[in-house]
């Protein structure tokens, strides 16, 4: 009987998965270990770890060496990176002025089509879908000795020369803002010799940052001293302020993050249901100002079952300045609470300004917020529902997202049509979608916010258009790796195998027939004058592409 | 787009139209006083309310080119179909036509004006019929769905079957069931938003319920609501079906009148030169 007690209990036990079950490099080799343990960086650490996070163990799951030749890009500007860099062998380079173009780094920018181009489509009706001239198609890497268009700056000598530069040697650290902030590289950066670095992804740099205060003060003061005063000065509430109180506000302001930088996946898999990390608690005291720097947040009244989604907070938001303001005015008064919770919907990246920097610098020089919570208090259950629905399955992350009015659509079809003709007969979104009253969103890109579909481009093939903000494929520079369509939460972004003029599916040449894949989506018919084609070609006007901000008014008039 | 600015634009359209119906009427009429023959005038502005409405079909094949919004061109086509009735009239006055050709012409008119009016009020009401479902199904993939609704309902009514060890559902199955989960059923009564249908459902399961199982209602439950949602399915694929099937009308007969016209101005020319 006890055995069989121990064999039911042995087959129906299972070690707790944590973070390190996937190692950042699954690959690391000792000797490269040995070599980042060896680093100054790592041996100056003097913290104490918790025995559940050893400081080998972050360096041996979330750090690894990076090697590169001369040429190769390390960071891409607009590219969403996961991961920062420590130099420890080479050079590396940014260029300042003028900045490396969107085509050199593998991207693209929208043209706008010539009318001759689009009388020649119209004349010449292709019914073969996502047909490629091959010439056109190949990658430098097929067309000279040079590496994947994408992946290095080409002509490496002459950019040298023609750029001014800046120059980073060893022990320099870049790229940390961006992997904590989850915001935009802001610069693109070369190797401009072979190079070696430690590049360590945001969990680890997050962990030893949380342990060891030489790490925390040297991140937190290169934030300080390059973006934090932009942000600030950018905040509704404190653009006003003078100088020297904004360098306090500075000097004063907390780093936070919360919940998981690859939210997407536990979406992808849960939908409605994906964790959110409490960032602040209905009913608690406040105890600073929160602005969000980069994310989502849901605004929330109630709990448990009876929790209702009042808004959403994006970057830029504030919360908690009601109540404080409040407690300040009215000093005598006791019992300040935070009226609403605040959620991580995904990660979220948020400044902290203390209760004490609020009293003595900003409070003093703004006016009376307007207090919105009488008015959130009349609002019933129906009015909510409509931003429930949004937030939960996260279509507030899209800024063009596709709405479609049921009640106005007579399903001609119109749209996907439209959306064929302009992307060569094979439409980039389906007319898909769960309804909730009379909006459905259907599958299509949603340009979102927060475009997780970035991270991890190998060739940086899909990025925001510099003019437009849309998200794009550069059908060129992609391999069909299918990184952006796994990691899209939406399912917006399809592989399709490409033909030749004759209908045939065009091969690797490898002699096995593996067809070669490109990554399709909306690209919200870039270069076509007037806009998206089927936000024109509904006769109906039932499709729209939207903020869910502004639709949520426009939707409960 | 905002709903008020849509509503603006096809009421600046609809008053655009009517000044011109107003002042092409004060024309005729001013023709008339001075006792010219208006039916060539009439004829001609009878042709433009006609022409107007034939070149939205030709806004869906520029979908390259930014030719303003298919909603202008729609509510274009819409007003200026109606005026055209209005200029018929106008030009042929309150008689049914004797001639051979003339008959043709005004019959084909006749349906071409009817089928507009029907297309124009079932765009109207049908998408809310379908909407009032609260699921959305592509036309192409609904015979995809059937299969998989009846696929279920067979293994459903095989597990009551072999739970219960009656077999009171796959007789009601074979009598009844298979019928209606066989293909898309009640059409008229879905489009016509009837309630039939679903009584029909209510008391097929009212009927298994009186005598079922109780230890193997699950599977009953399970079946009910595949059933409602082959409901669904079915106003779908009846409303769609109404959508597609009107244009199928509306168009071939749209294109013949439009070449009766041409032959009727080829005529009218040549006989009177």
């Amino acid at each position: 009987m006890s055995e069989e007690v121990n064999s039911l209990s042995a087959s129906t036990t299972l070690e707790r998965p944590k973070r390190w079950d996937s190692a950042f490099d699954p690959d690391l080799v000792e000797k490269d270990f040995e070599t980042i343990m060896s680093r100054k960086e790592i041996t100056e650490i003097d913290a104490s770890f918790p025995p559940s996070l050893p400081l080998d163990g972050i360096v041996r799951n979330d750090m690894r060496l990076t090697r590169l030749e001369r040429g190769d890009i390390m960071v891409r500007e607009g590219d969403y990176g996961n991961s920062a860099f420590i130099l420890i062998e080479g050079k590396v380079h940014i260029a300042t002025n003028p900045q490396i173009s969107v085509e050199q780094l593998g991207g693209s920018s929208a043209k706008v089509q010539s009318i001759f181009s689009r009388i020649q489509g119209l004349l010449k009706k292709n019914w073969v879908p996502e047909v490629r001239m091959i010439a056109n198609n190949k990658q430098l890497s097929q067309t000279s000795s040079e590496r994947p268009a994408g992946t290095s700056i080409p002509n490496i000598d002459n950019v040298m020369e023609t750029h001014e530069m800046i120059t980073l040697g060893e022990g320099e650290v870049f790229g940390e803002l961006a992997a904590l902030g989850r915001t935009p590289r802001t610069a693109t950066i070369f190797a401009s010799t072979d190079v070696v670095a430690i590049e360590i992804r945001w969990q680890g740099l997050r962990d030893i940052m949380k342990y060891d205060t030489g790490w925390r003060k040297r991140i937190d003061k290169n934030y300080r001293e390059t973006a934090l005063a932009n942000h600030l000065s950018n905040t509704e509430i404190l653009k006003d302020l003078s100088k020297e109180a904004a360098e306090h506000v500075s000097q004063g302001a907390l780093f936070e993050t919360y919940g998981a930088f690859d939210w997407h996946h536990d979406f992808k898999n849960k939908k409605s249901a994906a964790a959110e990390v409490i960032i602040a608690k209905e009913g608690d005291y406040p105890d600073g100002l929160l602005l969000i720097r980069a994310g989502f947040a849901r605004l929330a009244k109630g709990s448990d079952y009876e929790r209702r989604t009042i808004s959403y907070l994006g970057a830029g938001d504030t919360f908690g300045l009601n109540e404080l303001y409040s407690a300040w005015k009215n000093p005598g008064q006791k019992d300040f609470q935070l009226s609403n919770s605040l959620t991580a919907l995904g990660y979220v990246d948020i400044i902290r300004i203390p209760v004490e920097v609020l009293e003595e610098h900003v409070f003093p020089n703004m006016p009376e917020p307007e207090d919105l919570s009488s008015a959130l208090d009349e609002r019933t259950a129906a009015d909510d529902h409509l931003m429930e629905w949004a937030v939960d399955n996260r279509f507030i992350n899209g800024s063009q997202t596709m709405v479609i009015d049921l009640d106005r659509c007579n399903r001609c079809d119109d749209c996907v049509r439209a959306c064929g003709n302009t992307h060569g007969g094979n439409p980039r979104f389906r007319r898909e979608g769960d309804p909730f009253e009379k909006w459905m969103v259907a599958n299509a890109c949603m340009h979102c916010k927060d475009p997780v579909c970035m991270i991890g481009c190998p060739t940086g093939a899909i990025n925001r258009d510099q003019y437009s903000g849309s998200v794009i494929i550069n059908d060129t520079t992609c391999i069909g790796c299918a990184t952006c369509a796994n990691s899209c939460p939406f399912e917006n972004i399809n592989m399709v195998s490409i033909r030749n003029l004759e209908g045939s599916i065009i091969t690797d040449g490898s002699g096995n027939g593996t067809p070669i894949m490109k990554a399709t989506k909306c690209d919200l018919c870039a270069g076509r004058p007037g806009g998206p084609a089927c936000v024109q070609a509904c006769p109906k006007d039932a499709l729209q592409r939207v903020d869910f901000r502004d639709f949520h008014a426009q939707a409960r008039l | 787009m905002n709903e008020q600015a849509r509503k603006k634009r096809i009421i600046f359209i609809a008053m655009f139209f009517l000044l011109a119906l107003l002042g092409a009427w004060w024309w005729i009429q001013q023709q008339s006083l001075e006792l010219v023959d208006t039916v060539w005038t009439s004829g001609w502005v009878l042709l433009a309310s006609i022409f107007l409405p034939s070149i939205f079909n030709l806004r869906k094949r520029l979908a390259a080119f930014n030719v303003g919004k298919a909603s202008t061109w729609y509510a274009i086509h819409v007003v200026s179909g109606f005026a055209a009735i209005f200029f018929y009239i106008l030009h042929a006055g309150f008689k049914i036509p004797t001639g051979a050709y003339e008959i043709l012409l005004f019959t084909l008119f006749a349906l071409v004006s009817v089928t507009g009016i029907v297309g124009y009020v079932v765009q109207a009401i049908l998408p809310r019929r379908m909407t009032e479902t609260g699921e959305e199904i592509v036309y192409e993939k609904i015979p995809e769905e059937i299969y998989e609704i009846r696929n279920s309902a067979k293994s459903a009514m095989l597990a009551y079957t072999e739970s219960s060890g009656s077999n009171l559902l796959s007789k009601h199955y074979d009598s009844a069931l298979r019928w209606f989960f066989e293909q898309p059923r009640f059409y008229i009564n879905h489009v016509l938003g009837g309630a039939k249908a679903p009584a029909w459902v209510r008391s097929q399961f009212e009927a298994i319920r009186r005598f079922a199982s109780p230890d193997s209602m699950e599977h009953v439950d399970e079946i009910e609501r595949l059933a409602l949602h082959k409901l669904n399915v079915d106003t779908h694929f009846a409303c769609q079906d109404v959508m597609k099937r009107w244009l199928l009308v509306h168009l071939p007969l749209a294109v013949a009148f439009l070449v009766t016209v041409v032959w009727h101005i080829i005529l009218v020319h040549v006989y009177a030169s």
